[in-house]
């Protein structure tokens, strides 16, 4: 997983050079010279919405930084934005990272210290996509469930014995212990501990959207 | 020194009670010698009266005696005649045979109506001629009347009359003589005659005095009161035996006119008099109302006048202050009465400002100044006091101008208001500039941020390649080559900074303009196709005290923004003049372009900070040039170039 970082400033020696650096670190970078021309070819299609990190410049013109996240967030956007800010701007950043964004640069930046958070964003974008991965599988086993099944698997995520599921749901003791055994494999999980852990993680979320 | 009406301004202020006093005591003496007059006519009118009645009585007179010896004398004449005739009958023996003499009662034929001579033994009735008989037929009193003249004449031995008698036809009176005629003292006879008394008045009575009299015989037949009803009165002639009497009756008006022509004229004179009262009276009435009125008007007047912090003033024709108000006196600290005491120059008016008299005649002239002339004052305790002023000619009805007003408004405090606005304006202003510098540096951080992390980038890129070896020589050249350019950016940008600070601790020097502009404008980098025209005198041109580099950077500024400018209006060639011009005092260096020129909404604002209507300018060159000047006492202008027609930006520097 190597998400790619989107540059997006409309002073061209400022992104060249910023390129340069990303580049020299083995970070896989695109430039775009305006929050407008990144949408556009975000809708377009020529972006694909995968994993991937924005620098975002605050002060641009014609459309704004802010402006662009704005857009953004209404296309749902779910990858990490870091904003870069000049001196005035801050409090317009901290605004921007209240509002959903992953993090803001003030320049002039030590070099160092900002492919770090590139790369600390890079990592959380990873970390995003891979649990989005494992929710949707989840989601599948979910969906893989039978109707007895999934009546077992909420009396074993409230805490229930077998044999007191046995007793609620009026079946045999083995009977349960045979559905458990079904659970835990399409659910690729070991214990029952494990199970509530996943479900705990994952599905709270999956289902809440 | 001319000498023109001047204007009693004291006049306003005269006791008007006291004049209608003086009026009304007029009047009164007036009135009294009305009466005079009118009881001296009254009088004048008793004593023509008399005076007249009194003339009548003696002219009565006169007429009487004047009648009675008229006919006396005629009737002596008669007597005589007849003496003649008695005389020439005697000799003759016989009746009248002898021609009549000659005089007033023969030449007319009727005057006497019939005469003869009696001889004295005919003296009894029976033997008397026939018209003597017939004459004492007529009335029973008749013959003893005659009979009686008769014996009067022979007893007392002279004319005796009878009558006046009726005549024949009983209308006609007659007056009997009888005259005696002695020889030897022996009565010998009478001639007698009958003369119609009607006759002898019209007949020898003179016609001028019949023209005014009408004489009527005193007898039973006459009546009582004249037919006309004019007075009469009765002129006894005085005859030896006859009764008569004549009734005078003047004719028309017999007063004389001169007296009552004068005492006419007098009344005609006096009737003017009264006439002339009632018009003065009437006339006195409404002037008194008129002064009622204009006492108001006048007390108003000076209310107002006290009430109002307005200095007002008059002149007359020759300068000389007339008039000033109190609060004139109260704004120069010299009482009114010491300013128009005051001879030769005002006291108030500060050396310096011309003739105060001409400038306000001039002004008051001037109708195209309708909003005053500011004028300094001098207060009496020296301080100067700054006044607004208007004047206005002080014209008659007539149209006459006799002098001139003025009025003067203190303006001091408002003057001192208005500075104070102007410095806190000021104040705001550079205050303003402050926020604006804070901006400045704010905008120009900024701007480094861009130069300065680009270059960091490229750097650190740069390095971590190296040190990886990961990049080739070829590879490097041009990245630092970039990086040599940033690096220059942002050495502009710390230029303008410093140009900006350095204004704190410039130094002003002689600069001789000329070789300065040459240099600067051909030094800065014109676009292509962008033609300089430097239009400059020859040798050094003029020299002003200004900060070399300073001046150097708004030059600079001002021509790289014309050469931007210049090709975007189309017109070809694109052209930047710069040139020199001198004013009052100063001199301006004049930059000029092609280019489109300065819209008119944004020439107020072209010089404030971030107001760059450039894409891609920050809006700090021209706010930077104007703070440079500002630094050297001067200022910018911009304007519509004439010849090119696009932008002109004109840097104004002291000479001194």
């Amino acid at each position: 997983m190597n998400p790619t970082v989107h540059l997006i400033d409309d002073d061209t020696d400022f992104r060249e050079g910023l390129a340069w650096l990303l580049d020299s670190r083995g970070l896989p970078t695109r430039s775009w010279t305006g929050g407008d021309a990144f949408l556009q070819a975000l809708r377009s299609g020529e972006v694909p919405n995968t994993c991937c990190v924005l620098l975002l410049d605050i002060r641009m013109e014609p459309l704004s930084g802010l402006a662009t996240f704005e857009q953004l967030k209404a296309l749902a956007w779910p990858w990490p934005v870091l904003f870069l800010t000049g001196h005035g701007d801050v409090s317009m950043a901290v605004a921007a990272v209240k509002n959903g964004a992953w993090d803001f640069l003030e320049k002039p930046f030590q070099n160092n210290l900002l492919v770090d958070k590139v790369e600390a964003a890079r990592q959380a974008a990873v970390t995003l996509h891979t649990e989005s991965q494992d929710r949707l599988q989840l989601q599948q086993a979910l969906a893989a469930l039978s109707a007895r099944e999934r009546e077992v698997l909420a009396e074993l995520l409230q805490g229930h014995y077998n044999k007191n599921i046995a007793d609620h749901l009026g079946i045999t003791q083995r009977t349960v212990e045979f559905h458990r055994a079904n659970i835990f494999e399409k659910l690729k999980v070991q214990s029952a501990v494990e199970l509530a852990h996943r479900m705990g993680r994952l599905g709270g979320s999956g289902s809440g959207g | 020194m001319p000498t023109e009406p001047t204007l009693d301004f004291h006049a306003l202020d005269l006791d008007t009670r006291q004049a209608s006093a003086l009026t009304r005591r007029a009047v009164a003496w007036l009135g009294a010698l009305l009466l005079l007059v009118a009881a001296s006519a009254v009088a004048m009118v008793l004593f023509l009266r008399s005076e007249e009645a009194r003339e009548q009585d003696r002219r009565r007179t006169a007429d009487a005696e004047w009648l009675d010896q008229t006919l006396r004398f005629h009737f002596r004449r008669l007597e005589g005649d007849l003496g003649v005739l008695a005389l020439q009958a005697r000799q003759a023996s016989g009746p009248v045979s002898a021609p009549p003499p000659t005089g007033p009662w023969w030449r007319d034929a009727g005057l006497v109506a019939a005469h003869g001579w009696l001889p004295a033994g005919q003296a009894d009735p029976e033997l008397w001629p026939a018209f003597l008989r017939e004459a004492a037929a007529r009335e029973p009193g008749n013959a003893a009347a005659l009979a009686t003249m008769l014996d009067t004449t022979r007893g007392l031995q002279r004319a005796a009359y009878a009558g006046p008698l009726a005549a024949a036809d009983g209308t006609v009176q007659q007056l009997w003589l009888a005259v005696p005629l002695f020889e030897q003292g022996r009565f010998v006879g009478d001639y007698v005659a009958a003369v119609p008394v009607d006759r002898v008045l019209a007949g020898l009575i003179p016609a001028w005095f019949l023209q005014d009299h009408h004489l009527v015989l005193d007898d039973a037949s006459t009546p009582q009161a004249p037919a006309d009803g004019g007075a009469r009165f009765l002129a006894p002639i005085n005859l030896p035996g006859a009764q008569l009497g004549l009734w005078v009756e003047a004719l028309g008006d017999q007063a004389p006119l001169a007296p009552r022509a004068f005492f006419a004229v007098a009344l005609v004179c006096l009737a003017g008099m009264l006439l002339t009262l009632v018009a003065l009276w009437r006339d006195i009435q409404r002037r008194q109302r008129a002064e009622t009125r204009l006492q108001t008007q006048l007390a108003l007047r000076t209310a107002m006048e006290r009430s109002v912090a307005l200095g007002l003033r008059a002149w007359d024709q020759a300068g000389h202050l007339l008039y000033a108000n109190p609060a004139f006196g109260h704004l120069v600290g010299w009482t009114p009465q010491e300013l128009i005491a005051h001879n030769g120059a005002p006291p108030y008016w500060p050396a310096g400002q011309g003739d105060e008299f001409e400038q306000m005649r001039s002004q008051a002239g001037d109708t195209a100044a309708p909003a005053g002339t500011e004028l300094q004052l001098q207060h009496r305790d020296g301080h100067r006091l700054d006044v607004l002023v208007h004047s206005a000619p002080l014209a008659l009805a007539s149209g006459e101008v006799v002098g001139w007003v003025g009025s003067a408004l203190d303006i001091t405090e408002r003057r001192r208001v208005e500075r104070l606005a102007a410095r806190q304006q000021e104040l705001l202003e550079a205050s303003g500039r402050l926020v604006a510098m804070g901006e400045v540096a704010s905008t120009l951080a900024h701007e480094l941020n861009q130069p300065l992390g680009a270059l960091s980038s490229f750097a650190n890129g740069l390095l971590n390649r190296v040190r990886e070896q990961r990049i080739t020589f070829e590879e490097i050249v041009p990245v630092v080559e970039r990086m040599e350019r940033m690096a220059e950016k942002a050495g502009r940008v710390i230029q303008r900074v410093n140009a900006f600070a350095r204004r704190q601790d410039m130094t002003r020097l002689p600069l001789a303009l000329r070789p300065f502009v040459a240099r600067v404008a051909a030094g800065a980098p014109l676009p292509e196709g962008v033609a300089l025209d430097l239009q400059l005198p020859p040798g050094d041109g003029p020299t002003v005290p200004a900060d070399a580099l300073l001046l150097e950077n708004a030059l600079h500024n001002l021509v790289l923004n014309a050469g931007e400018w210049a090709p975007r209006s189309g017109r070809t060639p694109a052209r930047v003049r710069v040139d020199l011009v001198s004013g009052d005092g100063q001199v301006g260096v004049r930059v000029a372009d092609s280019g489109p020129g300065v819209p008119p909404q944004q020439l107020g604002t072209i010089f404030d900070a971030f107001a760059s209507h450039k894409p891609g300018g920050m809006g700090m060159g021209l706010a930077i040039c104007r703070s440079i000047v500002e630094a050297h006492h001067g200022r910018i202008e911009v304007e519509c170039s004439a010849e090119l027609h696009g932008a002109q930006f004109t840097l104004w520097l002291p000479t001194t």
